[in-house]
């Protein structure tokens, strides 16, 4: 079935066309809110919101255009109405930094794949405790960089370089693992 | 400092919300075009990547709460007949848009939010005539409580089914409870707390040997809305939380996956102590404390930022200037709305006003 067609059908009200479209985006969405948030709290927080916006607005939606471009749409705004909820300034020019990591991910849609995120977990698990800590508190947890200096007795800058090299040291990982799949 | 270094740190404080219009200016201009943009932009990849291993959820698993959020079951059942045929059986067309159930849903809610206790009487409460009366062994408690709005199930202690309960029904000590699918429930405790159960929440009011003003949070999360002077304790299987006067959620899940924790506590306004298999901590306005794992908290202009409820800034939304997520300065006492109308626990057989027979 064509994304047209569940489109069509969702607005008919067939709900499992619905979930069937949520579904198919839902990785992409979260791709792109992993790019721009910190935390995986509130990411799924703007994915909900950002769900009942496009269930909520699926009857005005052009079923020949693509859906997937819409749906980040709002999910765009949702990122924008949360940075806009969490402080009274900075929506206007976090979103200039948003454009441009957007601008160097083309695909920005696409999610990575099952086997990238099965690797990743399988070197982030091999992490010694110390990092493997931090990396929780910071990615799952949702930690600010003060928040782990404060924790780990680390300056901001100690903390920025701990987490590029342990960053650096996954991506190599991440690599030899990659490579041994293929 | 070097400039990559530089460069990595502006990038931090992207993550975390708090960059300055300076920083973003050299921040997007080194993405696009700076020394080092590639390798930038491989870090970005990398911890979003990293964001979504870290991330415990599976796809099904957001979409389903999202349906149930919105008090609609079996959505994935009907996108995915072949993995589970006993279910396509149960498949059925929406009557209505998706929005159409979405504006219908919140209208409903609204209903049951404003609705007198007569109209309650006259339609939303009336028993399923199908289901079977059930018989009514249990012996009557003394209420400690009562819904606000919304509508839950409830087993009184002893009890073998659950019997719905709307508003103004009323809540005893053993009480087991359950939201269910649709959407948050507001329910009043004792003298002084309001509760708010997100759907699918799970819970036992004040389970033996616990203090009477306590709940036993088996699943889901809930925001509790405590006045000053009055005590209120949660209890989970991780740990308990006390808060005495303060504004407060607690989720608790015990099949979170590995990565994500069990128990998780975020303190809107005052102060709670969670005391965590003997470890006592507290846990101060703004900061979020996952169970083994410490007290995250965020600062801006020292100002504490609260971690972002989503569920209760819906409700909020749409429950303007009440309930127990309702903004200092709204409402007052802790019993509008839910004074009359209850039923008992000794009748349930008759569905009375406020609750009514079970599945």
């Amino acid at each position: 079935m064509t994304e047209g067609e569940l489109v069509r059908r969702a607005q008919a009200g067939d709900r499992g066309a619905a979930a069937e479209l949520l579904l198919g985006h839902q990785a992409g969405l979260r791709a792109y809110l992993a790019r721009h948030l910190g935390s995986v709290h509130d990411a799924h927080d703007v994915l909900q919101d950002t769900f009942f916006d496009a269930l909520s607005g699926l009857r005005g939606f052009d079923p020949a255009r693509p859906f997937g471009p819409w749906i980040l749409a709002i999910c765009r705004n949702r990122l924008l109405n949360l940075r806009r909820a969490g402080r009274a300034r900075g929506g206007e020019w976090l979103a200039g930094v948003e454009r441009a990591i957007e601008e160097r991910r083309p695909d920005a849609g696409a999610g990575h794949g099952p086997d990238a995120l099965r690797a990743l977990r399988s070197c982030m698990a091999e992490l010694q405790e110390k990092s493997r800590e931090m990396v929780r508190l910071r990615y799952d947890g949702g930690a600010s960089v003060q928040d782990l200096a404060a924790r780990f007795g680390l300056t901001v800058g100690g903390v920025t370089k701990t987490l590029s090299r342990i960053r650096a040291g996954l991506k190599d990982c991440l690599a030899r693992r990659m490579e041994a799949v293929s | 400092m070097s400039a990559p270094d530089e460069l990595r740190e502006l990038l931090e404080a992207y993550w975390d919300g708090s960059l300055d219009r300076e920083g973003a200016r050299r921040l997007a201009g080194a993405l696009r075009s700076g020394e080092g943009a590639v390798e930038l932009a491989g870090e970005v990849e990398l911890s979003s990547l990293m964001h979504q291993a870290s991330d415990g959820a599976s796809g099904e698993e957001l979409v389903r709460r999202f349906f149930a959020g919105m008090g609609i079951d079996g959505a994935l059942d009907a996108a995915r007949p072949a993995d589970a045929p006993a279910r396509l059986r149960r498949r059925m067309v929406w009557a209505v848009a998706a929005a159409a159930a979405v504006l219908a849903l919140v209208g409903a809610l609204l209903v049951l939010r404003t609705a007198s206790p007569r109209g309650m009487d006259a339609g939303v409460v009336a028993r399923d005539p199908e289901t079977p009366a059930i018989p009514a062994p249990v012996q009557a408690a003394s209420p400690v409580g009562s819904v606000l709005a919304g509508s839950l199930e409830a087993r009184p202690r002893g009890a073998r089914e659950f019997t719905a309960i709307t508003l103004g029904g009323e809540l005893s000590a053993g009480d087991a409870i359950r939201s269910g699918a649709a959407g948050p429930v507001e329910i009043v405790l004792g003298d002084g707390v309001r509760l708010l159960l997100d759907a699918g929440t799970e819970a036992v009011i004040a389970p033996d040997g616990a203090p009477a003003c306590a709940i036993e949070l088996d699943r889901g999360q809930i925001f509790a809305d405590v006045v000053k002077g009055s005590s209120f304790s949660v209890l989970t299987a991780e740990g308990s939380v006390r808060s005495l006067g303060t504004r407060f959620a607690v989720s608790f899940s015990e099949t979170a996956a590995a990565s994500a924790p069990g128990l998780v506590v975020s303190v809107e306004e005052g102060v709670v102590e969670v005391d965590a298999g003997g470890e006592v901590s507290r846990v101060e306005s703004g900061c979020s404390l996952l169970a083994g794992r410490g007290c995250l908290s965020r600062q801006e202009n020292g100002e504490p930022v609260r971690r972002r409820l989503g569920w209760v800034d819906k409700w909020r939304g749409e429950h303007p200037g009440n309930g127990a997520a309702r903004g200092r300065g709204h409402g007052a006492g802790p019993r509008q709305g839910g004074a009359k109308g209850r039923g008992g626990h000794g009748n349930s057989g008759s569905g009375g006003p406020g609750r009514k027979p079970g599945e």
